[in-house]
């Protein structure tokens, strides 16, 4: 390459007329700066451990080309404002190769210093820059339309620098599959002014008519082939409700819920066009607030994606910008300002019609412990209990703490002193409390209880009962609240029933202890039990679900991009989208986005060689490899620029 | 080379790839921690992908996987954030188990038990892979963090506990948490200066206490005050120590605590700086745990003279991206 220099942002720095630019020979320039990292091995021979790219400068020299003093001063003026020390702007350095026919290229960076009179001269200035990457840049981006109409294709790109190009891949698919057509629904679980956690999440709340969807053709009978799809991966879900097949099945999963201030619209939105922005008010806290980029937020029934945010603490403002409206298949429609608006922080999908998907796997250790055909968002129900040792913390399951006896079948067995053992899930969780002992049942929601049904059977061996109680945290330093002492049984060595119900705060915790300090030593050792066999907790803050429409048809990539020279392969691993929509996988910015700007990097994995860059072209001609179940018409545009040592 | 950078959210769910160089250490039963700078420019300079919480896993072609939370300190210089975060057990510093409550069973339940208090509070995607479940079985009262009950278990146990990222075919991430009663292979890894080590300023330092006497003492405020010792033939003569242990504990578990504590401390430790280069399958054998053989021809006493060879257990090690070296620190086999 010979390079001769072109521009500096807008400035031409090589007219002819004012300036002309050349690189003075021998100037050390780009990549020969890498820095050595030698290990010093006493007294044998230094190791060469790696080496550091250090940042790279650039230095080009500007001759004046006035032909008097005022022309020149002129000249150098314009030149030294162009190359400030204090000006942050990153702009580029184009040039023009003349060994291939002027072909462009630039390096980007910013000036570091001003322009400085060379030794010995009156009008030839040095200048240097400060470089983003040590590379020649190719200024005119390369684009291939890659058409495929079958399930594998391959093309070839050619990378025409002398180091490796980082790709830009935009894919559309421009027709349905060949043999399976799949189907989507978004689940807008909303942002809560309350709470934030992760608990399993009711996505159906109205229940999901399987049963006619199966009828249609659109699901497996078995609904083997529901999955929930949060933000790319795929989770774990439970079906409750009536089931699968039915009118009323309802489909549980976990759920990051996150937080955010209650927000109103600040201008109204009138029903057909699309702002800029959209501005949001909201009650400033002391509360940092964090509101991700390319999310969508709900106004009324429309859902509206948003690319980035802006939040001003001062003024109460969130700023929305790059809007798109009626997303996710919802209904375009007008919103008066001070209508609410709800965040919606995840991008949930329930996907289903594609009959290849493996069952999923059923896994009780991290099943909600809920009853999950009873309970609802608003209410938690037990029926059955996990032993709290037994199963991940997660799944909700009653927390037992402090020493005593506890058991998991009717009437612990029979026994008083010894637990019978527990079969899991257990039908009953009852604890049993000597003098010493003051064993604990604990039951939580992250959403805030406010109301508890406990229903059950209690026992004592002696005279008194234990002392038993329903209590909440009454704060730092201050004693618990009791919210329900329970009466003792008429009558010993019989088992009555226990039904309590009581409002109590709103609060994430209860506690029912069975206290037997109250019990006495008096021979034989009074034992006093309680089991639970159903509880109820009313949920104060439920989270909010919002479907916006019915399914819609999707279209899912189950397949690869490999670079056949490198093995460099990007898999796309069931990556949900759906006709004529743009899929960009950006490799250098490492971004994957669909056309709304939402990020799907967790559909996307990669094999091959272990390497920093998702994938690299090589120098030369690379073949790239497509690969997808039954695709029918899939354009892939390869956009890349070339990059060549300095 | 180096591999993947990958962040992923508080629910294990993939975000970004970032490009960084990063140092990064990774300690048998203690918590490493990692440093990378994102330029502010960058487009990876987001707070939802920097977020106080996020996960980090970053890989290697030779070296195990690495993964930790992101947390302070987040120091901004000019033009660049330096990130910090911290092996995943980090997280069970912040979780308690419910107060005084009693736990027993071997060391591997009890283990067990703790990490199920920590995930009951909120998900810290640690799971329980491997747990030994071999060991005295005793109970006890807990009140501090999981962290330091999980701590103490292993020391007092001498179990190990190494942590792995799972990236699962979904994508998702979780932390394999292994509980074993040793960690690690022994290796044909031979460090020897010269080829593969840096020879540091202080090649080998011989410290520790000196022990050759051991009374094991039951804990008397548990009705204890059952007694067991053992002892050996040192070369320094006689010192005796004597260690009380909590929960309730028979002669012969006694007795092989006290047997275990004097083997442990009759000879000194030996600390030696070595940074290795990954010269042929070095950095392939380096895992925490793992036994290999050092070589010195001028340092340390030996039978005849000067020079010393032996093996050492990596009990952690740091690696620096940019310079490409491993800094291994190690113990007693």
């Amino acid at each position: 390459m010979r390079m001769s220099l072109l521009t500096w942002g807008e400035f031409n720095i090589n007219d002819g007329v004012n300036y002309k630019a050349t690189t003075p020979v021998g100037v050390g320039n780009g990549m020969a700066s890498a820095i050595p990292n030698y290990i010093d091995m006493g007294q044998g021979d230094p190791v060469l451990g790696g080496k550091t790219l250090s940042g790279t400068m650039y230095t080009f020299q500007v001759q004046l080309l006035g032909d008097t003093d005022v022309l020149r001063e002129a000249q150098r003026d314009s030149l030294v404002s162009q190359f400030l020390p204090n000006d942050r702007e990153i702009k580029k350095l184009y040039a023009a190769d003349a060994d291939n026919e002027d072909k462009q290229w630039y390096l980007e960076g910013s000036a570091i210093s001003q322009p400085i009179l060379a030794e010995n001269s009156l009008d030839l200035y040095n200048i240097t820059i400060a470089l983003n990457v040590p590379y020649w840049i190719e200024a005119d981006e390369n684009e291939v339309a890659w058409n495929i109409f079958s399930s594998t294709d391959t093309q070839e790109v050619e990378n025409v620098g002398n180091v490796a190009a980082l790709p830009i891949f935009e894919l559309v698919a421009n027709a349905g599959k060949s043999s399976i057509e799949t189907f989507k629904l978004f689940v807008g679980v909303e942002a809560s002014p309350f709470w934030g956690g992760s608990i399993p999440i009711d996505l159906t709340p109205e229940g999901l008519n399987t049963q006619s969807l199966i009828t249609a053709g659109k699901m497996l009978s078995s609904g083997d082939d529901l999955r929930v799809v949060i933000d790319g991966v795929s989770r774990r879900r439970w079906l409750g409700g009536d089931g699968i097949n039915t009118e009323n099945t309802h489909v549980w999963t976990y759920v990051q819920v996150s937080i955010c201030p209650t927000m109103t619209l600040a201008t109204a939105l009138d029903g057909s066009t699309t702002p800029a922005t959209i501005v949001c008010s909201f009650s400033p806290t002391a509360t940092s607030i964090s509101i991700p980029t390319n999310k969508t937020i709900r106004i009324g029934s429309e859902l509206i994606s948003y690319g980035a945010v802006t939040i001003d603490t001062a003024q109460g403002l969130i700023t929305f910008s790059n809007p798109v409206r009626n997303a996710k298949g919802s209904q375009i429609a007008a919103h008066l300002a001070g209508s609410a608006v709800a965040l919606i922080p995840l991008d949930i999908w329930i996907i289903f019609g594609d009959p290849a998907i493996l069952a999923p796997v059923p896994s009780e250790d991290t099943e909600p412990n809920i009853d999950l055909g009873l309970s609802t968002n608003e209410e938690w129900i037990y029926t059955t209990f996990y032993k709290a040792s037994g199963a991940q913390g997660f799944t909700f399951a009653p927390i037992f703490a402090f020493p005593g006896i506890y058991y998991g079948t009717e009437h612990n067995g029979g026994l008083l002193t010894s637990t019978a053992g527990f079969d899991v899930p257990t039908e009953v969780v009852g604890v049993a409390a000597q003098r010493t002992m003051k064993p604990t049942i604990s039951f939580r929601h992250t959403g805030s209880i406010s109301h508890v049904e406990i229903a059950g059977e209690k026992y004592r061996t002696g005279q008194t009962f234990a002392n038993v109680t329903l209590s909440i945290s009454g704060g730092t330093g201050n004693p618990r609240i009791i919210l329900h002492t329970e009466p003792s049984p008429d009558d010993a060595e019989t088992w009555e029933p226990v039904n309590i119900s009581v409002p109590c705060p709103t609060v994430s915790e209860i506690r029912l202890t069975v206290d037997g300090s109250v019990l006495g030593t008096t021979l034989p050792t009074p034992v006093a039990l309680v089991e639970l066999t159903d509880v109820s907790l009313t949920v104060a803050h439920p989270p909010v679900v919002f479907l916006p429409s019915e399914e819609q048809v999707s279209y899912e990539y189950d397949g690869y991009i490999h670079n056949n020279r490198n093995d460099h392969q990007i898999i796309l691993r069931k990556l949900i989208t759906k006709t004529e929509e743009v899929i960009t996988i950006d490799c250098v910015d490492l971004e994957a986005y669909s056309e709304d700007g939402k990020r799907i990097r967790g559909m996307l994995d990669f094999a091959g060689t272990v390497r920093d860059d998702w994938m690299t072209l090589l120098p030369g001609v690379n073949e790239l490899e497509f690969w997808d179940v039954d695709t029918t018409d899939v354009t892939i545009t390869v956009r890349w620029r070339a990059r060549n040592t300095i | 080379m180096a591999g993947f950078k990958t962040i992923f959210g508080r629910d294990g769910i993939p975000i970004t790839d970032v490009r960084a160089s990063v140092v990064r250490s990774s300690l048998l039963n203690d918590i490493g921690e990692a440093v990378f700078m994102i330029a502010t420019s960058s487009v990876k300079c987001r707070r939802e992908y920097l977020n106080y919480g996020n996960y980090i896993v970053v890989q290697h072609e030779s070296l195990p996987p690495w993964v930790g939370v992101i947390d302070p300190p987040r120091v901004w210089r000019n033009g660049y954030v330096e990130i910090h975060a911290f092996e995943v057990p980090f997280l069970l510093q912040y979780r308690f188990p419910p107060l005084n409550m009693v736990i027993s069973g071997s060391p591997g339940e009890r283990f067990q038990r703790l990490l199920d208090f920590a995930n009951d509070q909120a998900d810290t995607l640690l799971r329980a892979r491997t747990v030994m479940t071999t060991g005295a079985a005793t109970e006890e009262t807990v009140s501090e963090s999981v962290y330091s009950h999980i701590k103490r278990i292993s020391d007092a146990n001498n179990f190990d506990w190494i942590c792995s990222p799972i990236i699962d075919s979904d994508g998702s991430l979780t932390v394999a948490m292994d509980w074993l009663e040793r960690a690690g292979n022994v290796t044909d890894l031979e460090l020897t200066q010269g080829k593969n080590i840096l020879y540091g300023d202080v090649p080998l330092e011989e410290s520790g206490e000196l022990i050759s006497f051991v009374e094991a003492v039951s804990d008397p405020q548990e009705g204890g005050a059952l007694t067991s010792s053992y002892s050996v033939d040192a070369e320094y003569g006689l010192r005796a120590v004597r260690n009380i242990y909590t929960g309730s504990l028979e002669a012969t578990a006694l007795a092989a605590y006290a047997t275990e504590a004097v083997n442990k401390n009759k000879q000194p430790s030996l600390s030696t700086p070595l940074t290795v280069v990954d010269y042929g399958s070095t950095f392939e054998n380096i895992r925490l745990g793992n036994i290999a053989k050092y070589k010195y021809s001028n340092l340390g006493f030996s039978e005849t003279g000067l020079g010393m060879k032996q093996h050492i257990r990596i009990e952690g090690f740091r690696f620096d991206e940019s310079l490409g070296t491993c800094e291994l620190f190690t113990g007693k086999v």
